[in-house]
């Protein structure tokens, strides 16, 4: 078993663990972070791209909004390269309540966040398609942001500092002795190999699978996983975050981020934070509540519906998670479990990410009785590669330059083949991860043309056994379909259908060989869900007759 | 008439349009309808700048829009991305607007036409206007007429007439400065089949300024046409025009691109015809006169893109058809690689002879003495690409009732 | 327009339909919103390639099986359509594409296993001659050769996967200069560039040196558009070795030889084929349908005709129409589906799902005599008739049975739809004697 010794152990290769990891490797922390599948596999790659400018909580939940407003602007600061400035308009709809419009004005002044009310005229001029019923609306600092490009940011920037960070690498169990977590047992899932970590303090950065570590040390965590749906439209109807002005609810908030907009969310809580369904009620809802802001939204052809499971974090136990704080919880399980060398960081949102990650790398500090100032917030994020794609029309004028137009693997968001390869030979493990390197997949046709070309090139240039390939393929087909099946209807069902004569019929995809095998990586895409409640089936009617 | 941008959601990403699309076929600067029309679009933000200029490569023939199976509107897509891309990156070039300005340049050379034909196409201000303005010294560059149509005479009609017996005949630029023969030959024809030909004062389409990025002026000339068009609607005219771009831009182009719904546009639009599909209704009726003069020859047909893009069929190809003796022949070729201004073009010359070569080849391998075309560039680009003469299917129309024979004819 | 038989759409079924109405003396025009499913699929014609559904094993006998199936299924297109329409639409079918020089090789009797763009043998009933030799893999040495540039096909993939079902197969790249200059989109781009004779040479140029020693050579099906055979014929005799063609992903090539080559035997018949043209409106009275309204710039186009076929396709095609509030429609003549009664009904949870997703298997029932038929069994007009994906009941592409449906069906509709119209041509043609 191989063995390693670590300063900081971070558990979670989300937005929050490469935020610990970069901080701790600033701070001159040796740094490990493990991660048991791909970088923003969890919460962090399944969000609805949202740079909070506070708004959304000056009435309800100050405390997040005077966060968020802070952090907003250190993260444009420092990552200028992952945001997109779209701005944010709050407005108040027939549908909501006029009188909380003034409440909201005085809020976001009591919260330090700039809101400035516009004339509903002006406002239409700035988004011709916003609802012109609208009442009042109001801009404010929101804006759109990459999390994949910022976690791979921070992840390189940790790297550049020392921090060795592990991917596929799940923990199996954390090493206590005399109410000392010493270390944590970790198996590498593309190796199949145990490894020892030993550690001077474990950070626990697992989001809504927090709690499930802190149980390996015998720690009670409540965290909530709350289910978030959003739905992403096939193309930008609006260029501006559009806020419905009142209390956060469902469906209230359209994200224009890269080619989409996406609609969100909704809140509930489930049961476990890797197996719910997308219910069909739920899309037709953020529909219905998309069409008050934009009308015409909910004829318009969808992209793709997915959740995020939020990690809200409460004392007590609790049904309904709107209530629950946004702002986030440091647990320090010495003074809490005595448990030394064990910290849990939960609750929060993408935008406050840093942090979190300098209040747990103060804590940290406190504890080993060093001084070592957190400087995340002064160093700019290196530029990821694929930075300079940020602007919505960057990759076509690079492509037209280039003159590249015949060598794009993925069309429809114009992923050129290079930049799979380069994905391919850094090592990416499925499909699934090309696509959160590069955007793969992620456009009208979810993989229709570019999964077969994709599984092309990784047969080409790592001569695997073939039925590794086939099974990426595979993976990769079920990992869109779990995203397309509650908004599969006109535009998209006709293209799912165009998917299936070239898989089924072109490929013979569905006899393709691969002994018998399912991906130990991957069965997670073919966990069925839920499902409709049987009262909602239909007897299969192949005979018509 | 819908939404041209949110048309882009239909894209499934087949290809069938790349696979069709004539420029597509030649010539790697333009990569292809899918690409530069659903695909790209995606990508273009009104905020930002225009991210992609091969957009301009697109020759607004249409075709994708025909074979595509999900009813994309791509062409319409490109000629609002193109009219972006000018704006963004320092205006449209005075090329283009040369080009787009049909009906200034006829009003300002027909008086003097010998002079004007002769400054435009001798070798020395071809060579010129290829080296400055980038207008290809290859191209097939219309002659100006000194009689223009319809003359004075024609602009009179008479109020208490029967308004169901009474057309409204758009002739266009090329009529009015270039070809006034083939006005003659429609009026003819509509005559002899008993109506009264109106002919209104009337502008330019604006096509040309549509298809080289002007949308502002565009505007100009199509509200001025509805300004006249529209009483005579109203009163309960038809409009029929002998060029297929003409009427397609009054039926659809202007409306759609301009984003200009009105009920004036929708009552003119609604009103416009083609004057083949005009004489097709007017024989699927019963009403046509149909005693045509046996023509013991055989014709090319080819269909312009424009007409297709009127989706009412192949009317002239029909309508020949009547002609004892008459063989026609339909060119199966979807575009000639002019489409409107688009090969005249220096940097575009060589790809439009290089789409059209397939018709030119077809076309001098069936044996026919003429080829027929409904639309006026086409006309010039087939006589460019043949030596052949070419007629507008009217012009045979009239011929067969012994209204006189084509000029090309004559000529030839 | 004024014809006999007017059909609608422009895929393998209408195409079908087309040819048999007007061979049999309808005067014939086809109506299509755009280009059909021929440009996608791989240009071969299946028949069943795998039955029952989530059989390991490929269907050896075509003929036999389709009997099968429609003794089990009685409301699937083959058994409406019946094995003796199957069988002569097939042999005309063979009759038609020989003529037009694309020979397809293959009977219902036996299934053949083509090379698929994955590597996977896939059972199909028939293939153009182009692709024969990559049926007889099995045996002896093959060459899979992938052209530098092309995206839409990866030769390593292919052999690995022919290598894994006991096939004795490698692969190549070759770089051809003229083909990276010119950067082709698409095979239907590089189909057309390698009929130019110096393009052509630099390829054979290319794979000379590294096809010794292999009994045949698997190419990418781009050898040539219009003058396909030529092509493949040369790059044959320059490399000494059986040459053949794998399909790609769309447009396919194969697929718009055949549409072509159908188009043009259309052409010879007097059939108008307008494509670009969507039907929006129904003229009918009491249960005949006494026109239809196409989309026209500008206006509704009217078309009359004495009988109709409908052959629109089905969800892919968009003779179908799946909308959010979980309402299934027949796109032009708003006809009854047979549809899963609610959305939730309408997938598996699983994305290859053997059983398939009942939503795709939606369309319009037919009679006997391929008339579409509501839920009772009655006839909504008596002068229009289905073909194609457009009918309920088949999962062409689990079943592998897409080209087969649509020959059965468009060949029975045709003779039904004729020999409704023949009375009233007769009659015409004694009047005009």
């Amino acid at each position: 078993m191989q063995r390693l010794e670590t300063d900081v152990l971070v558990i979670g290769g989300g937005s929050t663990g490469t935020g610990v990891a970069r901080d701790a490797a600033m701070r001159g922390f040796r740094t490990v972070l493990v991660e048991k599948r791909d970088l923003t596999h969890g919460t962090t790659g399944r969000y609805h791209g949202l740079l909070h400018s506070g708004g959304r909580y000056v009435v309800k939940d100050p405390e997040s909004a005077k966060e968020c407003i802070a952090e907003n602007r250190i993260l444009r600061r420092i990552m200028p390269h992952s945001i997109e400035d779209t701005g944010g308009l709050f407005v108040i709809t027939p549908w909501d309540d006029p009188a909380y419009g003034d409440q909201f004005r005085a809020a976001c002044a009591a919260c330090g966040v700039p809101c400035e009310e516009m004339p509903v005229a002006a406002a239409l001029h700035l988004e011709p398609r916003l609802n012109p019923k609208i009442q009042r609306a109001f801009a404010l600092p929101d804006g759109a942001a990459d999390s994949f490009l910022a976690t791979h940011a921070n992840a390189e920037s940790a790297r550049a500092y020392g921090a060795e960070i592990r991917i596929y690498h799940e923990v199996t169990a954390l090493l206590l002795r005399d109410g000392v977590v010493w270390g944590a047992r970790i198996r590498d899932l593309v190796r199949d190999e145990e490894i020892e970590v030993e550690a001077a303090v474990i950070v626990n950065a697992a989001g809504a699978w927090a709690g499930r570590i802190a149980r390996l040390a015998g720690c009670e965590v409540n965290v909530i996983p709350a289910k978030g749906v959003m739905v992403a439209m096939n193309h930008r109807l609006v260029n501006t975050v559009l806020n419905r002005c009142k209390l956060p609810a469902d469906g209230d908030i359209l994200v224009p981020i890269r080619t989409v907009c996406v609609i969100g969310t909704t809140d509930h809580k489930v049961p476990d934070p890797e197996r719910y369904g997308i219910e069909p009620w739920e899309v037709t809802l953020l529909l219905e509540e998309g069409e008050k802001l934009v009308p015409g939204l909910a004829g318009a052809r969808v992209l793709r519906a997915w959740a995020g499971v939020r990690p809200l974090y409460s004392e007590q136990a609790t049904s309904d998670t709107r209530d629950v704080s946004r702002t986030y919880a440091l647990l320090d399980h010495e003074s809490r479990d005595a448990m030394r060398g064990f910290v849990t960081i939960t609750g929060g949102k993408w935008t406050t990410y840093r942090q979190m990650a300098e209040v747990t790398l103060d804590a940290i500090c406190r504890k080993l009785g060093v001084e070592r100032p957190c400087r995340t917030h002064l160093e700019a994020l290196p530029e990821p590669q694929e930075g300079k794609y940020y602007t919505l029309g960057a990759p076509l004028a690079d492509i037209e330059s280039a003159h590249h137009t015949a060598e794009l693997l993925c069309e429809c968001e114009l992923v050129t083949q290079d930049r799979v390869e380069r994905a391919v030979d850094a090592g990416a493990v499925t499909l699934d991860d090309v696509r959160r390197d590069v955007r793969l997949g992620m456009g009208p046709c979810q993989g229709g043309f570019c999964t077969y070309r994709a599984a092309g090139l990784l047969q080409e240039r790592r001569k695997p056994d073939v039925r590794e390939t086939n099974l990426a393929l595979l993976d990769f087909l079920q990992e869109r379909w779990k995203g397309l099946q509650a908004i599969l209807w006109g535009a998209q069902l006709h293209q799912a259908r165009l998917d299936e004569l070239i898989y089924l019929g072109i490929m013979n995809a569905d006899h393709l060989e691969t002994g018998g095998r399912k991906s130990p990586l991957t069965d997670f895409y073919f966990q069925e869900d839920s499902g409709p409640p049987e009262s909602q089936r239909a007897p299969a009617g192949r005979d018509p007759a | 008439m819908t939404d041209v941008e949110l048309s882009l959601d239909a894209c499934i990403k087949c290809n069938i349009c790349v696979s069709y699309c004539p420029p597509a076929k030649v010539t790697d600067l333009f990569p292809g309808p899918k690409y530069a029309g659903p695909q790209a679009q995606r990508f273009r933000s009104p905020r930002g700048p225009s991210p992609d200029a091969s957009v301009d490569y697109c020759s607004g023939c249409r075709v994708c829009n025909l074979v595509c199976p999900a009813g994309v509107r791509i062409a319409e897509l490109n000629a609002k991305a193109r009219a972006r891309m000018y704006r963004d990156r320092g205006g449209v070039p005075l090329r283009n607007r040369l080009l787009g300005r049909s009906e200034l340049l006829g009003r300002l050379a027909h008086p003097v036409a010998p002079l004007a034909n002769y400054l435009l196409h001798n070798p020395i201000s071809r060579w010129l206007a290829d080296a400055w303005l980038g207008i290809d010294r290859r191209a097939p560059l219309p002659r100006f007429s000194l009689h223009t149509f319809p003359g004075p005479v024609r602009s009179k009609w008479s109020p208490a007439s029967n308004p169901r017996r009474r057309v409204v005949y758009f002739h266009g630029c090329a009529t009015r400065y270039y070809e006034p023969w083939i006005g003659r030959a429609a009026v003819a024809v509509l005559e002899r089949n008993g109506m009264e030909v109106v002919i209104p004062p009337q502008n330019c389409c604006s096509l040309p300024m549509l298809s080289n990025g002007e949308f502002d002026a565009a505007r100009r000339y199509y509200d001025g046409n509805l300004r006249t068009l529209a009483p005579l609607a109203e009163a309960g005219c038809e409009i029929v025009g002998t060029s297929t771009s003409c009427t397609l831009t009054l039926k659809e182009e202007a409306p759609d691109l301009l984003e200009a719904d009105s009920d004036a546009g929708r009552l003119v639009a609604a009103s416009t015809s083609d004057i083949c599909e005009y004489l097709v209704r007017l024989h699927e009726a019963g009403a046509l006169d149909t005693a045509f003069r046996p023509l013991e020859l055989s014709v090319l047909y080819h269909a312009p893109c424009q007409l297709n893009a009127h989706r009412v069929g192949h009317p002239a190809a029909d309508l020949m058809r009547l002609i004892p003796g008459l063989t026609v022949i339909e060119s199966e070729h979807p575009c000639c690689g002019i489409a409107g201004t688009y090969g005249l073009k220096k940097e575009k010359y060589a790809i439009g002879m290089a789409v059209g070569q397939p018709l030119f080849d077809r076309v001098q391998q069936s044996g026919a003495r003429l080829s027929v075309c409904d639309s006026e560039t086409c006309r010039w680009q087939i006589v460019h690409g043949t030596g052949l003469p070419s007629v507008h299917p009217i012009e045979i129309l009239a011929w067969s009732y012994g209204l006189g024979e084509p000029l090309a004819i004559r000529k030839g | 327009m004024i014809c006999d038989i007017l059909v609608i759409g422009a895929g393998p079924a209408g195409l079908t339909a087309a040819l048999h109405a007007a061979s049999a003396g309808a005067k014939t025009a086809i109506l299509a919103k755009g280009i059909g499913t021929t440009h996608w699929a791989a240009g071969w014609v299946d028949i069943l390639g795998y039955w029952p559904p989530g059989s390991p094993q490929p269907v050896r006998d075509p003929r036999a099986a389709v009997g099968a199936l429609a003794s089990a299924l009685p409301g699937h297109p083959y058994a409406r359509a019946g094995l003796r329409a199957l069988d002569e639409a097939l042999l005309a079918f063979q009759r038609a594409a020989t003529a037009e020089g694309i020979p397809y090789a293959g009977s219902l009797d036996r299934n053949l296993l083509a090379t698929t763009p994955s590597g996977s043998r896939r059972p199909t009933c028939l293939v153009p001659h182009a692709m024969l030799e990559g049926t007889r893999v099995a045996a002896g040495r093959t060459l899979i050769v992938g052209i530098g540039g092309l995206r839409d096909f990866y030769g390593a993939y292919i052999a690995a996967n022919l290598r894994a079902q006991g096939c004795e197969a490698d692969r190549a790249i070759v770089e051809v200069p003229a083909i990276r200059a010119r950067n082709p989109q698409t095979t239907a781009t590089l189909a057309a560039m390698l009929e130019d004779r110096p393009v052509r040479d630099e390829l054979i140029r290319a794979v000379i040196p590294v096809a010794r020693g292999f009994d045949r050579i698997g190419f990418p099906a781009v050898l040539g558009m219009n003058r396909h055979r030529e092509v493949v014929d040369e790059v044959g005799k320059a490399l000494g070795s059986a040459v053949f063609e794998i399909p790609t992903l769309p447009p396919s090539v194969p697929g718009i030889r055949l549409f072509e080559a159908l188009r043009r035997r259309l052409a010879a018949l007097g059939v108008r084929v307008i494509i670009g043209s969507e039907v929006v409106q129904r003229f009918a009275e009491g249960n005949r349908l006494l026109g239809i309204g196409s989309e026209a710039a500008a206006r509704t186009q009217r078309q009359t005709a004495g009988a109709f076929i409908l052959a629109t396709g089905g969800i892919l095609g968009g003779g179908i129409v799946a909308g959010a509030d979980g309402a299934v429609r027949e796109a032009a003549l708003g006809l009854p589906v047979h549809a899963p009664v609610a959305r939730g009904a309408w997938f598996s949870p699983q994305a290859l799902a053997h059983q398939g997703h009942p939503i795709f298997q939606s369309g319009v029932l037919v009679n006997e005599r391929m008339q579409p038929v509501g839920p009772r069994g009655d006839v909504a007009f008596r002068n229009v008739y289905a073909a194609g994906a457009v009918l309920a009941g088949a999962d062409e592409w689990r079943e592998k049975s897409h080209e087969g449906v649509a020959l059965a069906t468009g060949y029975r509709a045709a003779q039904a739809a004729t020999e409704r119209t023949r009375p009233a041509a007769q009659a015409d043609a004694e009047a005009s004697r």
